[in-house]
């Protein structure tokens, strides 16, 4: 991979506030409550085939992101370019056509499959609306598409019922591979599915970026699938990117403290190797009211007075290796020790 | 030494539209104190089912179960509703991956977790069995249970729930600890705490634990022995080190397979995952269940019978081609290899 591309994907202080609980009648008295951060000034670049994953804990805001960025949902302020282009600004109709450029695969695939709708329903219809072949060649596409992602074209006729979980996955990739998308957000396409199934998605997953030069975002919460398919991982904390770099280094030399302990609090398959400590003691605070400064101070072995008053910025600590920490060269030689104690 | 539980030859059979499904088929094993015996495998393979039949929770209350589970000299299959409410909740609890389910959502948490200790007069009084309630969620990690102790199931979080819900499985100080996937809808951090504070109990109570997860890495990191199993059946028991060392049945083999390595200085290999899907269980294959799946399976797995045998100290498998599989190497890696070849 060159290195050097010019990203596809660019996406600069970007945000996503909703409105407080409570907040239309507190609002008709004047006193609307706090609003939610969801997405707090995230600035990202993904380059042409190149698969970024986005890890956090639930509630970290990165399903919003990954959203915010197909505008399935509104952001509330920042600026996502694809190919150079401002999406936040195109019209509905370059929308559209952007649109097909940009696909989802969801997390639960029954839930975004109709259910009234065979296989060969929702594959045609995509096809149709983004006039995609002519149509007397729409049914072949089908074919195709499920051979693709690999499913037995005979089996087009049948409802998601009739299908495992995995497989429905798998339909779900096709009808997002149906448009010929350069750029997919998988939202956590692997985490409702057996860990012998989850392998099988993970491959294709690999093997359609090869053979269509797929770009993806890939959403997941589970580090060891992360480090299966990434190249480079962002890790997500309330609303905030706190750490940017390629996979190799985020698992080797993690240089933020939340990294470091989501790394530790991950259960290997070594029994000779068994943890006696928690990683990171508490729960994620409330995004409706985020501790001031780093998010992360809260639960932080390594805060001090600054990480509590003012929000470390996600800069350059090494080639290719963004941090948002006060104190991350301490972090990495806390990580490099004890990787020394403990090979 | 005498097992505190024995399982022996557990079949259970539940009656659907479909026909009655056998959910759990012959399965044996003995717990020890203080051990924690991992139960592991995919959804569907019958891990809960085989927690619900001993203690003869829905749905198996009601289903065609043979076999004993032997607890204290007694067969808890084989006595009444009566007396088996002695023993559950009292020196056999459960722990459930639902938390937030799992809790009467207009009680407030602290009455739940007393109401165990009254029932079964541990705890002399409501303000009793409140006080005792106070000094559990303080033990299982929940802040200011003073003031907690009245707050009702939603204003915790999922974490803080499965806190609550080991709080009271633990109320009556049992023996046994059946955890049904305690930590599984849990965030990575939270699961490590969750499991910390486990194994904490289980030193100080001499806590027996039934750990029910499809984690690999839940059972390396707490088990001292573990149970794989697939479509109802035990495919292979094994002292947890073992089993990670060699393991003795393709199955476990190739959901070992199936994980990526965390490990910053592993190789970053491409996966050679298990092809295929579980069987149903309402038309389970002939023969060994896995053969359809196996790269090892010969005729012979398509029609004998398996059952689960000793083949060294301490370790059983189901599996007749284990010592092929022993020095085959990954056979995972070469059937994947062959298939898109």
């Amino acid at each position: 991979m060159t290195i050097e591309a010019a990203p596809l994907l660019e996406v600069k202080n970007l945000s996503k506030t909703y409105a407080g609980r409570g907040a239309f009648l507190r609002s008709l008295m004047g006193r609307a409550g706090p609003p939610l951060r969801a997405v707090d000034q995230v600035s990202l670049e993904i380059r042409p085939r190149e698969i970024v994953s986005l890890v956090g804990e639930s509630g970290s805001g990165k399903t919003t992101l990954g959203r915010a960025i197909l505008r399935l949902v509104e952001p509330s302020d920042g600026e996502i370019r694809f190919r150079g282009l401002d999406v936040r600004a195109l019209s509905q109709k370059r929308l559209r056509a952007t649109r097909r450029d940009m696909q989802m695969v969801f997390q639960d695939p029954y839930s975004s499959l109709n259910p009234r709708m065979t296989v060969r329903a929702t594959l045609e219809e995509a096809l149709r609306v983004h006039r995609m072949r002519p149509a007397d060649q729409i049914a072949r596409r089908v074919d195709e598409l499920l051979e693709i992602v690999g499913l037995n074209p005979a089996h087009a006729g049948r409802l998601p019922r009739d299908f495992s979980g995995g497989q429905r996955q798998r339909i779900g990739i096709a009808r997002a591979l149906s448009v010929e998308p350069a750029f997919i957000v998988a939202d956590e396409p692997v985490s409702a599915v057996d860990v012998s199934v989850q392998a099988q998605i993970m491959n294709l997953l690999l093997d359609l970026r090869d053979r269509f030069d797929l770009t993806m975002l890939f959403i997941a919460h589970d580090l060891s699938v992360v480090r299966y398919v990434s190249d480079r991982v962002a890790v997500m904390y309330l609303g905030r990117i706190v750490e940017y770099a390629k996979q190799a280094d985020i698992f080797a030399r993690p240089r933020h403290p939340y990294t470091q302990g989501l790394l530790r609090a991950a259960p290997r398959a070594d029994p000779l190797h068994r943890s006696t400590t928690v990683a990171i003691a508490g729960e994620p605070p409330s995004a409706l009211n985020p501790p001031s400064g780093c998010h992360f101070h809260t639960r932080c072995p390594i805060a001090t007075d600054l990480c509590r008053q003012t929000r470390p910025l996600l800069a350059a600590a090494a080639s290719e290796h963004l941090v948002a920490c006060h104190h991350a060269d301490h972090a990495v030689a806390n990580w490099g020790a004890s990787a020394a104690a403990n090979p | 030494m005498s097992a505190l539980l024995s399982v022996r030859n557990l079949r259970t059979r539940i009656p659907t539209a479909r026909g009655p499904l056998t959910v759990v088929d012959d399965v044996s094993f003995a717990l020890e104190e203080g051990e924690c015996f991992g139960l592991v495998g995919e959804s569907g393979s019958g891990k809960s089912m085989v927690c619900k039949s001993i203690l003869r929770l829905p749905p198996t209350q009601c289903a065609m179960t043979s076999g004993s589970v032997e607890f204290a000299g007694e067969d808890l299959l084989a006595m009444s509703d009566r007396d088996l409410n002695r023993v559950c909740g009292r020196q056999i609890s459960m722990v459930v991956q639902d938390a937030i389910a799992a809790l009467n959502p207009v009680l407030p948490v602290g009455r739940q977790i007393g109401e165990a200790m009254l029932e079964h007069g541990i705890a002399s009084s409501s303000a009793d069995a409140r006080q005792r309630s106070i000094a559990l969620m303080r033990k299982v990690g929940i802040p200011s249970p003073e003031r907690r102790v009245d707050d009702y199931p939603h204003e915790f979080s999922g974490g803080m729930c499965q806190r609550v819900v080991i709080a009271a499985a633990l109320a009556c100080a049992p023996r046994i600890v059946l955890a049904d996937e305690p930590t599984t809808a849990l965030d990575v951090t939270v699961q490590d705490q969750i499991l910390n504070l486990l194994r904490a109990l289980r030193a100080e109570f001499k806590l027996a634990v039934v750990l029910v997860t499809h984690d690999m890495g839940v059972v390396a990191q707490n088990c001292q022995r573990v149970a794989v199993m697939y479509s109802g059946r035990f495919v292979e028991v094994a002292a947890t080190e073992d089993l990670f060392r060699q393991p003795l049945h393709p199955y476990t083999a190739g959901l070992m397979n199936c994980v990526p390595d965390i490990d910053a200085h592993a190789e970053r290999t491409r996966l050679s995952p298990i092809l295929g899907g579980p069987p149903d269980p309402a038309d389970p294959p002939s023969g060994c269940r896995f053969h359809p799946r196996c790269p090892l399976a010969t005729e012979q797995c398509r029609t004998g019978e398996f059952p689960l045998r000793e083949v060294m100290p301490g370790r059983f498998t189901a599996c007749v081609r284990h010592a092929d599989l022993a020095a085959a190497g990954n056979v995972w890696a070469l059937a994947s290899a062959e298939s898109s070849a």
